[in-house]
């Protein structure tokens, strides 16, 4: 009787393991789409612009490159997901390209056309891009966002 | 889309094999543009979004290797 018990125990424990790594399997909320195509191609077109800026003024910083290459990915990525919900798969890269289009031109000229500017979308997009691009792994793991750097530019 | 049936230059398309934000455009450039037609279009490779400081030099070369080609009317 004991034995049994201990059996049906052992049953559970194994299946709410499995039931545990399920769930580990699945997308982190983060990494899903939890925001707009606009905001994951404003996001995109951001850290686009950072590059930019980075590489039209070389300096011991360029090694952040890397870090808003990533980011600019990740927000593609997404934002090519939400896209494809949004729109369906046909339509989706046009409605992405168009989306991309705009808000680079928007952009564009709210620095005029001048990287040593690039302060004016730092200050209005860096803490939203920051979390809409982090992701809950390495907020877990740092506890902070993913570019603190972002300040140390200009 | 943008109308381009206008474009009648000729018209070279050089895009990297990998940026995730202009992929696949290049085939719109190429079936809408006339001045696209017939044209050494080329897709440069182990290139990112930022294709002239990626590959400059093969982009240049693209660029040095369409004019001859299409000499001035």
């Amino acid at each position: 009787m004991r034995l049994k018990w201990k059996g049906q125990s052992l049953c559970l424990m194994i299946a709410f393991l499995s039931a545990q790594v399920l769930a580990g399997d699945e997308p982190k909320s983060s990494d899903s789409e939890q925001h707009t195509v606009y905001e994951y191609v404003t996001c995109a077109v951001y850290y686009r612009m950072l590059i930019g800026a980075l590489k039209s003024n070389p300096s011991d910083l360029s090694s952040l490159e890397d870090v808003y290459l990533d980011q600019m990915n990740r927000a593609i990525s997404q934002g090519r997901r939400a896209a494809r919900k949004e729109w369906g798969a046909q339509d989706a890269d046009k409605e992405f390209d168009l989306e991309w289009q705009s808000e680079y031109g928007e952009m564009i000229t709210e620095i005029d056309k001048n990287y040593s500017k690039i302060r004016k979308l730092k200050m209005k997009y860096a803490d939203s891009c920051d979390q809409i691009t982090s992701t809950g792994e390495q907020i877990k793991l740092t506890g902070t966002p993913v570019l603190p750097a972002l300040a140390l530019l200009d | 889309m943008t109308n381009r049936s206008y474009l009648s230059k000729p018209f070279l398309t050089a895009f990297s094999d990998g940026d995730p934000v202009t992929a696949g455009a290049h085939r719109r450039f190429q079936s809408e543009v006339p001045g696209a037609k017939d044209q050494q279009h080329v897709t440069i490779p182990g290139a990112g979004h930022f294709l002239q400081e990626d590959k400059g030099e093969e982009l240049t070369t693209a660029a040095l290797a369409f004019m001859p080609s299409n000499p001035l009317a």
